[in-house]
């Protein structure tokens, strides 16, 4: 369904009575003291289930397979006490042990986890996955002639399957790295496995931090916008004011994340199962370029929207005067921030959570305290070293300039000391090749 | 002119650091035309020059900052400047609100304009930055220079000499060191009249007492030229650092004026460059006891009169410098190879020893010549593949005897055995390149299958011997790891291919195997 349908009936559109967002959010309010990391299987199995377009026939779990594979293996081996090696080995406790043979059986897993954390992240990731279309092979699995018999039975029940997206992307310059990279990790099973929850980890807090940083500049595409990380070895002294004040800029920025998304549920028929949803930029693009007809009447009828939402929420009407289309989106999104933000009020109360929960959930890994230096980000070596294999992707070598605006079109910027130190780092791990004594000519090198 | 104000003239920070094509000072011009050597580099130079240009062509002369790209281009602007264009220097621009690329594309334009043979001194940096940013019009420029960083030196009009193909190092048999820099030392300290620096030594009337006239006697020792070229190419090997003709003749300068004796300047004054990779090689960081309990007992002025005695020979030949024990200690180890007085510094000989960097030398050389086989067989045998099993296995070492480590499932070990082997056949193709000699190329064969050559460094080869002593590194010790593991996980990924594997569970052992599409079990 697209935009215009959508909009056209929004003047319908009931308000409910608790604000909400279904779309877009990694994340929701904290509740409580817990934090959870996202199910890796399941996520995992998620992306590949939308990277491989596979998905397990009909009928068919993890316990009608071990099964199968207990009978093939019986078949072949007639010594009772080695089968039971092996089903200690692959089958006992959930077949923990299957899942380190090969990413492939976290198909298994795809979509089964109860925790919303879990199942908001999924839904992001294979969001992104799924709007650059990339389709991926997966790399040769390196197992054992054992293991190999086990894949084979895999084989058997996997269907091939077409996924179909109803949600178009919010940030399409990350969605394309995005898919990139998860292709490039595909690419190395083993790799995969050591790293995948770095991997889920690291894109929740670049695409939450991105979506933060790109929410409010609604008039045009999203792009990377600088978010200023340093190494975790280095000092931020104060002189570095990009590195000092990232922290407090992007939560400020975090703070409008659950509003102005809530108010963008209404924008996307939020009652229809079927309709497709729409990034505030898009809706926006669409009602530059629509007919002047079209576009007077979708202002007609979110103009009433407006007086709805605004009376169902006890505010006094819009009083600036709307006749473009920018106006009267100003005037919602507005609106919604001014919902969040009574003092006293339970919604002011939710938007605190919501930054909270960004906080402790989606940026723990990468958000510091340095005493007196304050917060600030930090991206630790293994987080580095695993950006950094993404970032040279399918070359073998980059030059350190091009590896830096990698870095920066998946959100990571480092200012000039950053990347001094990022040269010393490199060197101390020896995958850095100097052809000259110039900083120009220094390549990177992959590490898997 | 006084030996201060000409020494000074060595320095990174002298006017003359930086060549142009004018004329500096006369004295200043003579000493720098007394230390130039002609090199390698500049023969092929002169021979393309010499050669001929193509209409139209260029020839870009490349290299790090200070390597001598002007000095050369200098040398030969007067005689050819008449057929060839010359430029010299490729990092500058025309106009203040011109960038260096900019520039560079407004000389190709010209260029473009007339059929002249152009002639460019570039930093291998700005060629780089040219490729990424320079302006489109120029496209086959920039193939050429992709091709060049691919490895290709010429492809159609376009030419590169670069000088990180004429290394200062060698590790051939018979001519491991650097004849460059033992010539400029020879040449700096030699008591020739022709050596400017020399006479102005002689005229000084302060030189008995005067530091850096201590340090220059010093230097004058050709046993002690020898540890520091040594030294030097130590520090090539284990910091990977870059030598150019500046940073040698600033070295030199550091060695004499610095603030201290030779030694100290030598191994103890970190600063920029060359005299910051040699603090990581000061003798002073070997543990040894004897080292260790003459610093104590100069320290508690704990009198020994074989010490006493070579004082008074070393103040004797080189003049009175009062010395701390570490540099007592570095003086030692410069003077390892010169007789003096009762030669009680011989006494700590073996202490500085360094085997390292002599078995990788003797490594490489045995990885860059024919014959041998026995010895390559037994290198890769005892160090390299013994090295290699041990790290796979370095997890579960007490379980797994013979074969390597796969995986660990649920704490059911899997293992496979796989021989790993010389591929000596490969090796010769595999090491071509006489002029790298940061690293060779390691060949092995894992059952049949070859593996790719992976390059072995001294830090590798470090890593190396400390494992086969026990050392176990982990995830978060980098350094040089990396590449061991990549050869680890291509091992690995062979022997998953076997068609016998190992299960160890608590002590019992079984043997699974493939034979005809069957599956064998077999217990113990």
């Amino acid at each position: 369904m697209s935009v215009h349908e959508n909009l056209s009936v929004i003047n319908d559109q009931k308000i409910k009575e608790k604000n909400f967002v279904n779309h877009y959010l990694t994340f929701r309010q904290q509740r409580g003291d817990r934090n959870t990391d996202p199910d890796t299987y399941s996520v995992g199995g998620e992306l590949l289930s939308i990277g491989l377009r596979q998905s397990l026939k009909k009928g068919q779990n993890l316990g009608t397979f071990i099964e199968a594979c207990r009978a093939r293996l019986a078949q072949r081996i007639d010594e009772p006490e080695f089968l039971d090696l092996l089903e200690a080995m692959y089958f006992a406790n959930d077949a923990s042990g299957l899942f380190e043979v090969s990413p492939d059986f976290m198909l298994f897993k795809s979509g089964s986890s109860n925790s919303g954390n879990t199942k908001h992240v999924g839904e992001v990731l294979s969001g992104l996955l799924a709007e650059s279309r990339t389709s991926i092979q997966a790399g040769g699995n390196n197992v054992n002639f054992l293991e190999h018999e086990i894949l084979d039975e895999f084989k058997k029940i996997i269907d091939s399957f077409e996924p179909e997206n109803k949600i178009a992307s919010y940030l399409p310059f990350l969605a394309d790295n995005f898919a990139k990279d998860f292709k490039l990790l595909c690419q190395y099973s083993g790799y995969m496995m050591h790293g995948l929850k770095a991997f889920i980890a690291l894109y929740n807090f670049l695409y939450s931090s991105q979506l933060a940083l790109n929410i409010n500049s609604w008039k045009s595409e999203p792009e990377s916008k600088p978010l200023f990380f340093i190494l975790d070895t280095e000092k931020a002294s104060t002189e570095r004011k990009q590195v000092r004040s990232a922290v407090q800029e992007l939560r400020e920025k975090v703070a409008d994340l659950f509003p102005m998304l809530s108010a963008l549920e209404y924008l996307n028929q939020p009652d229809c199962k079927s309709a497709t949803r729409y990034p505030l930029w898009a809706i926006r693009a669409y009602l530059q370029e629509c007919s002047s007809s079209d576009r007077e009447d979708l202002v007609n009828r979110l103009s009433i929207f407006l007086e709805n939402y605004r009376d169902s929420r006890k505010l006094s009407p819009w009083v600036d005067p709307i006749a473009a289309s920018d106006e009267i989106l100003n005037a919602i999104l507005m609106t919604s921030k001014e919902i969040f933000s009574k003092p006293g009020s339970g919604q002011l109360t939710v938007k605190k959570k919501v930054v909270s929960a960004f906080e402790n959930e989606v940026a723990r890994h990468f958000i510091q305290n340095r005493r007196r230096g304050g917060n600030v980000l930090t991206i630790n070596q293994d987080y580095l070293l695993l950006l950094t294999n993404l970032a040279v992707g399918s070359e073998s070598r980059l030059q350190f300039q091009r590896l830096i605006e990698e870095f920066q079109a998946r959100g990571v910027w480092f200012d000039l000391q950053s990347q001094q130190a990022l040269i010393e780092f490199y060197e101390r791990v020896g995958n850095l090749e100097r052809m000259s004594d110039s900083g120009d000519a220094v390549y990177v090198r992959k590490t898997i | 002119m006084d030996f201060k104000l000409l020494l000074d003239t060595l320095a990174r920070s002298s006017a003359q650091a930086v060549t142009t094509l004018h004329q500096g000072n006369e004295k200043e011009r003579e000493l720098k035309d007394y230390l130039y050597i002609e090199t390698d580099i500049e023969k092929d130079f002169k021979d393309l020059l010499d050669g001929g240009l193509e209409a139209g062509s260029v020839l870009f002369l490349c290299g790090s900052s200070g390597d001598g790209k002007s000095e050369l281009l200098k040398r030969y602007h007067r005689k050819y400047s008449e057929s060839f264009r010359f430029h010299l220097d490729a990092t500058h621009s025309f106009k203040p609100d011109q960038t260096a690329v900019q520039a560079l594309d407004q000389l190709f334009d010209e260029h473009q304009r007339s059929p002249e043979p152009m002639i460019v001194g570039i930093n291998v940096g700005m060629l780089f930055n040219y490729q990424s940013s320079g302006a489109e019009r120029h496209a086959g420029i920039k193939n050429a220079i992709a091709c060049f960083i691919e490895g290709e030196n010429s492809s159609s009009n376009y030419q590169f000499v670069n000088f990180e193909d004429y290394p200062k190092f060698s590790l051939e048999e018979g001519a491991v060191g650097s004849k460059f820099v033992s010539e400029l030392l020879r040449r700096v300290t030699s008591n020739d009249t022709e050596n400017p620096l020399y006479r102005a030594y002689k005229m000084d009337p302060s030189k008995e007492v005067d530091l850096k006239f201590h340090n220059y006697r010093l230097l004058q020792e050709p046993a002690i030229q020898k540890v520091i070229v040594r030294a030097l190419l130590h520090a090539r090997l284990k910091f990977d650092q870059f030598f150019s003709a500046r940073a040698l003749l600033d070295f030199i300068h550091h060695l004499i004026a610095g603030d201290s004796v030779l030694f100290d300047n030598l191994f103890a004054a970190p600063g920029y460059g060359l005299a910051n990779s040699l603090v990581g090689l000061d003798p002073c960081l070997l543990r040894s006891q004897k080292v260790d309990q003459f610093v104590v007992q100069y320290a508690l002025c704990i009198a020994d009169q074989d010490f006493e005695e070579f004082k008074e020979a070393y103040y004797k030949k080189y003049g009175y410098q009062e010395l701390s024990p570490s540099s007592w200690i570095r003086a030692f180890y410069c003077l390892q190879e010169v007789e003096l007085g009762n030669n009680y510094h011989e006494y700590f000989s073996k202490d500085f020893a360094l085997p390292l960097f002599d078995e990788y030398i003797y490594a490489w050389q045995l990885h860059h010549s024919s014959g041998s086989k026995k010895q390559l067989r037994e290198f890769y045998k005892k160090q390299l593949i013994e090295s290699l099993m041990k790290f796979a296995n370095r997890l579960e070492s007490k379980i797994i005897d013979n074969g390597i480590f796969l995986e660990k499932i649920n704490d059911i070990i899997v293992s496979a055995k796989v021989d790993v082997r010389a591929d000596l056949t490969r090796i010769a193709d595999a090491n071509q390149k006489k002029h790298q000699i940061h690293c060779f190329h390691a060949v092995i064969k894992v059952d049949q299958i070859q593996l790719e050559p992976f390059p072995v460094t001294i830090s590798f080869l470090e890593l190396a011997q400390r494992i086969l002593g026990g050392y176990r590194p982990n995830r978060h010790d980098k350094n040089a790891v990396v590449i061991l593991e990549e050869v680890i996980e291509k091992l690995v990924s062979i022997a998953n291919t076997t068609k016998s594997i190992h299960f160890h569970n608590q002590g019992k052992e079984w043997t699974l195997k493939l034979e005809d599409e069957e599956f064998v079990v077999e217990a113990g």
